[in-house]
């Protein structure tokens, strides 16, 4: 039965993968591998919440335990060593079976469908890019500083280290696939998200990079050799009129969090929290029922940001009524979407005078317009707090984009922080047309040394600045060959 | 064979011939001199003529209308958007008739329009223009081209793809 519901696991997925082609025409194949395998988790969790698990032991006990949490299990399989993947499926305890247990032992329905992808169609240039994009590793050594006026910028440029100065407003982060875009993002949230945790980084590094069988060595840069790697974010703080920083060391050896070495001002760090919100590409508030009981109850694989986002999407409301920029910034959303938010039983609806309209009907883009108003009402985005943000463009019609662009700049006129990655041109020239004086924004672009091939990165105040510019490079080329199809050698 | 021209210096390299087409001095043999629009520069080689024009805007932005929503500021944009694919699209056919008058229309003929936009900008514009000016034998009833190609480029992207015709900006420009 086991193998038989890998084999349709594997089929979905692979269908999956042609479908995802199709449908959205993805000019690279990550893309895809982002798309596919996020759907197959996906529907795999369904199955197992809805059909399993109801089936097995019976929607009574399903329902206690979610609304009461667990009695008698507990979570061994978290601690399964690496090999464990066999023992685990040929003698599955019941509730550890189909519910993904940390991506090792989950490897069943999750990581080894896709290495059948590879392993069955080993010819195929899309399956080689699944491969090399499911172990791409973050660099080597990176150092971000949060914003100039908060941070310091630490580096050695012969070992290839990353050195980013931010703005302490907007930063917005352009470059190709592949030169760690999201992972700067990620870091830069679970230094954030620390602050205010009982986490260690390095746990939290690895549960919201959850590399395959939290490994968190598999982070670092692999060679043929043995590598070490480490991070380091600073940020200053004006109450203490100095800067904090902390770094996060580890091997490519590492197996555990609890082996991987932090250090720096990391008691200090954690006295003075910071908010922080990352936004992943995915939509999760038409996903949040169920979801959070599910996330805490099992080891799920899915990366925290998607349960982190539902719990501070769900942060009761402020008291009080909003001031006045607050009210503003969800008035011109309210406008935009049609309506406000609101949550009932872990679902969230989009309340106007036809009524309430649940978030799964909802267009995409709505959906986020309706995720940031959620976070602008409850607080969360507040003076001294931190907005990370991938990809915002994804599902956004040029109209609304204008409006998420209105706001972010409203956002850092307010003190928010705001960290955003784009492969969008309109993104960038929503901000440059938008931004007036005295708005603090920073365009960084990360992109890979052509004769190193290691990660470099260069900042502008200016959109025309930004060099090399990989969105406006690509308009670029089609005018190249637009030339050389019509002018041919002419000129050359 | 050297040309300036609107504050940029070209140098057609292997061009037969190459002049300032919107010519002012009543003295130069290549005046223009009739209430016709006029390109800057046209230069002939073996087997083609080119156009150019050349426009140095202090703020691309007012032209930019990719972005334009259903405001009354998208609405200036999208007018500022016209007025330049207009301006750009009568100055390429006032010149075309000019040179079939002068039956020096014999080759194809190429219009390449040099400003200040990035990339993107300029992608949206020159498929404004190829459609309008138009490009190609828009008609079945045509027996020749008005233009063979339409090409809306700035600096980086000229000298990218001409390097056989270098251009710098000159001193004094912005």
């Amino acid at each position: 039965m086991l193998s038989q519901l890998r084999v349709a696991f594997l089929r979905f997925h692979n269908t999956l993968v042609r479908q995802v082609k199709t449908a959205s025409d993805p000019t690279h194949p990550a893309e895809i591998f982002a798309e596919a395998p996020w759907l197959t988790r996906w529907h795999d969790q369904w199955i197992t919440l809805h059909e399993f698990l109801p089936e097995t032991v019976g929607q009574t006990v399903v329902d206690n335990i979610f609304t009461k949490g667990r009695k008698f299990y507990s979570f061994a399989v978290a601690a399964l060593p690496a090999h464990a993947e066999e023992d685990l499926i040929s003698a599955p305890a019941p509730l550890q079976w189909p519910v993904k247990a940390g991506s090792t032992a989950s490897s069943g329905f999750s990581i080894t469908v896709l290495r059948q992808q590879v392993e069955l169609s080993a010819n195929a240039e899309l399956c080689k890019m699944l491969l090399k994009d499911a172990n791409k590793p973050i660099p080597q050594n990176f150092n971000w500083n949060l914003c100039p006026a908060k941070f310091q910028a630490k580096g050695n440029a012969r070992q290839g280290n990353l050195t980013v100065s931010f703005s302490p407003g907007i930063n917005i982060i352009i470059g190709e696939n592949g030169t760690g875009k999201t992972h700067m993002l990620k870091a830069i949230y679970a230094a954030c998200d620390v602050s205010k945790s009982q986490k260690s980084l390095a746990e939290k590094v690895n549960r919201v990079f959850l590399p395959s069988g939290e490994q968190i060595g598999r982070l670092v840069k692999r060679r043929k050799v043995s590598t070490t790697g480490n991070f380091e974010v600073t940020r200053q703080i004006p109450a203490l009129n100095k800067s904090l920083a902390i770094r996060l060391s580890l091997s490519n050896h590492t197996k555990e969090p609890a082996k991987a070495k932090v250090s720096g001002a990391y008691k200090q760090w954690k006295e003075y929290p910071l908010e922080s919100v990352y936004i992943q590409v995915k939509d999760m508030m038409a996903n949040a029922p169920g979801f959070r009981s599910l996330y805490s109850l099992r080891h799920i694989h899915f990366e925290e940001v998607y349960a982190d986002i539902i719990d501070r999407a769900f942060l009761g409301s402020l008291k009080g009524q909003a001031d006045v920029d607050r009210k503003k910034l969800l008035e011109i959303l309210q406008k935009s979407m049609d309506g406000k938010v609101v949550a009932k039983n872990e679902e969230f609806f989009l309340k106007n005078r036809q009524g309430e309209l649940e978030f799964t009907l909802l267009a995409e883009g709505i959906r986020k317009l309706g995720l940031l108003w959620v976070l602008i009402q409850n607080g969360t985005l507040l003076n001294g707090s931190v907005l990370l943000w991938d990809e915002p463009e994804t599902n956004l019609n040029l109209k609304l984009m204008r409006t998420v662009v209105e706001i972010l700049i409203a956002l850092q006129r307010t003190g928010v922080q705001i960290f955003l990655t784009t492969h969008d041109y309109s993104v960038l020239k929503e901000f440059d047309l938008q931004i007036t004086q005295g708005d603090q924004i920073l365009f960084h672009s990360l992109y890979r040394n052509k004769s190193t091939g290691e990660v470099e990165a260069s900042s502008a105040e200016n959109y025309l600045c930004i060099s090399p510019n990989s969105i406006d490079d690509t308009n670029g080329s089609f005018v190249d060959r637009e030339i050389e199809k019509s002018m041919g050698n002419l000129g050359k | 064979m050297k040309i300036d021209a609107d504050g940029f210096s070209f140098d057609f390299t292997d061009a037969i011939n190459a002049f300032v087409f919107d010519e002012k001095d009543k003295l130069k043999p290549t005046f223009h001199g009739l209430p016709m629009k006029a390109v800057d520069i046209v230069a002939e080689f073996n087997d083609a003529y080119v156009f150019v024009e050349m426009k140095d805007f202090s703020d691309p932005d007012s032209y930019s209308d990719v972005l334009a929503g259903d405001d009354e500021d998208a609405k200036t944009k999208r007018g500022h958007f016209k007025w330049l694919k207009n301006y750009l699209k009568y100055k390429y056919r006032d010149t075309y008739i000019f040179r079939h008058a002068e039956d020096k229309a014999d080759k194809p003929i190429h219009y390449i329009c040099l400003l200040t936009f990035d990339n993107a900008l300029n992608n949206r514009l020159q498929k404004s223009l190829k459609q309008e000016l138009p490009v190609g034998k828009a008609s079945k009833r045509w027996r020749q081209e008005i233009a063979s190609s339409c090409q809306v480029v700035n600096v980086d992207c000229w000298s990218r793809n001409f390097p056989k015709w270098p251009v710098t900006k000159l001193a004094g420009t912005v």
